[in-house]
């Protein structure tokens, strides 16, 4: 078998209209895989190393999944549906410690199951009846693995919340003016410019385990939006998160300040 | 809009943002402003981006067992149709090495071939070894002979009377009695030995 191609993707589009493509370096990969046995690419597929060039990128993964719609090889199906899941659980976040029977991990915990079985019903749904549900794991797999997870979990999210009743907002969780202190020293942005890639990691999990509201100021402090102003047409973090007071905004950031120094363990004499 | 309507609608702006060449201020600003019942999907994509890439070079081991776990649900919910028989499409020469690879007489083979065994008595280790000998897997054989037992779909039957199928299934140990394999292979194939 050579000469194989695989089929343009041809049905997802932006809003601007241009044809969602793949990378050409997985066009490239999938020319290469399309000549290959079942039996090199079950080999390939032990691979964990990304950097080796035998390693399978995930987007030709979710390809030769979706071409065995109509061949009769279960075990290869099978082996190419683990390592998926592989691959989805590897992008997924993790919360490790204190966090981890914390409401977010909860949600962390609900998501991925959401999302297990939201790419089952998908990857059913392409061998029932080809579509373009697998279109975006084609064309870049950790966003198309994001989109699906965040989906997932503002579902389970506004789920929980419907039980929940409401909560009262950052203005009565005021840090005492001792922690303030220790807060105004403290920037997020310093901590993630630090040359160690795994105390950077350090950073992004503890954000990524703070409440909502607080990392949803976190996230627009990471790309410079002011807490609040009074520049017309200058948007705001309090005006984009609908609060009535900076003073929330501010408090909503101390308190990640102070819950991501605890998880990094600065200043605080435990470590 | 329902919630699978919302969720799809979700999926592709935030793919679409992620797609961004760039996911400075600007971008996120204009996502919002144009998505605005979006916005907490949207800061959660915002963070994901950033966390990604640091995400990729910090490997934590895999839970295999959520991994197993979802391959038994996609076999739950693939919708049932007549279970494949991997047994039709081996040739002549494939059974002779699936009888050679296992080590038993061709009317064992014919046992599963025709599904007059009970699947519960056969050690796994058996089944693995058949499942990979006939390329396919544990989980679509053992489907395969939870089926009733069938006539041989590869003989044409000449007769006054339609031919009579056995309703009754016998244990993997009997028909392995019944098809003369001597007692110490019956002993280690029941233990799972080889």
């Amino acid at each position: 078998m050579t000469g194989s191609h695989p089929a343009a993707l041809t049905r997802r589009r932006r809003s601007d209209g241009i044809l969602y493509q793949r990378r050409p370096e997985i066009e490239a990969a999938l020319v290469s895989l399309l000549d290959k046995t079942q039996d090199e690419i079950a080999a390939a597929l032990q691979i964990r190393d990304s950097m080796s060039p035998n390693y399978i990128a995930s987007e030709c993964i979710v390809h030769l999944i979706r071409r065995t719609r109509h061949d009769n090889h279960p075990a290869h199906f099978e082996r190419l549906f683990k390592e998926l899941m592989r691959r989805i659980q590897a992008t997924l976040p993790r919360f490790t410690g204190e966090r981890l029977d914390s409401l977010e991990n909860a949600h962390a915990a609900e998501a991925r199951d959401r999302i297990q079985h939201a790419i089952i019903e998908k990857i059913l749904q392409d061998r029932q009846e080809p579509g373009p549900g697998l279109d975006y794991f084609e064309v870049m797999f950790n966003d198309a693995v994001a989109s699906l997870r965040i989906t997932a979990t503002a579902r389970a999210r506004t789920a929980i919340a419907r039980q929940r009743p409401l909560e009262t907002d950052g203005e009565s969780n005021e840090p005492s003016s001792e922690v303030e202190r220790a807060l105004a020293e403290f920037d997020v942005k310093d901590e993630l410019l630090s040359d160690d890639p795994i105390y950077r990691n350090r950073v992004y999990m503890a954000i990524e385990g703070l409440p909502e509201k607080q990392r949803q100021v976190i996230a627009l402090m990471l790309k410079d939006f002011p807490l609040d102003s009074e520049i017309p047409g200058v948007v705001s973090i309090k005006s984009i998160l609908g609060v009535k007071s900076e003073k929330t905004v501010r408090n909503r950031r101390d308190a990640a300040f102070e819950a991501i120094r605890k998880a990094l363990k600065i200043g605080n004499g435990d470590d | 809009m329902t919630d699978p309507d919302r969720d799809a609608y979700a999926e592709d702006v935030l793919f679409e943002f992620a797609s961004e060449p760039s996911h400075d201020r600007a971008t996120l600003e204009r996502y919002l402003r144009e998505h605005p019942t979006l916005a907490a999907e949207l800061l959660d994509m915002s963070l994901e981006l950033e966390v990604q890439p640091e995400r990729e070079v910090a490997s934590a081991p895999i839970d295999e067992a959520w991994v197993a776990a979802s391959w038994d649900l996609f076999i739950a919910k693939t919708p049932k149709a007549a279970a494949i028989d991997p047994f039709a499409r081996l040739t002549s020469p494939e059974t002779i090495a699936l009888r050679r690879q296992l080590n038993v007489p061709s009317a064992v083979i014919q046992g599963f071939r025709l599904r007059m065994v009970d699947v519960t008595s056969v050690p796994n280790r058996f089944i693995q070894e058949m499942a990979e000998s006939i390329r396919t897997s544990v989980e679509q054989l053992k489907e395969f002979l939870a089926g009733p037992p069938r006539l041989d779909p590869q003989v044409s039957y000449k007769s006054d009377r339609a031919p009579v199928v056995e309703t009754e299934k016998i244990s993997f140990e009997r028909l392995l009695r019944e098809s003369r394999v001597d007692d110490d292979r019956i002993r280690d194939l029941l233990s799972g030995s080889e």
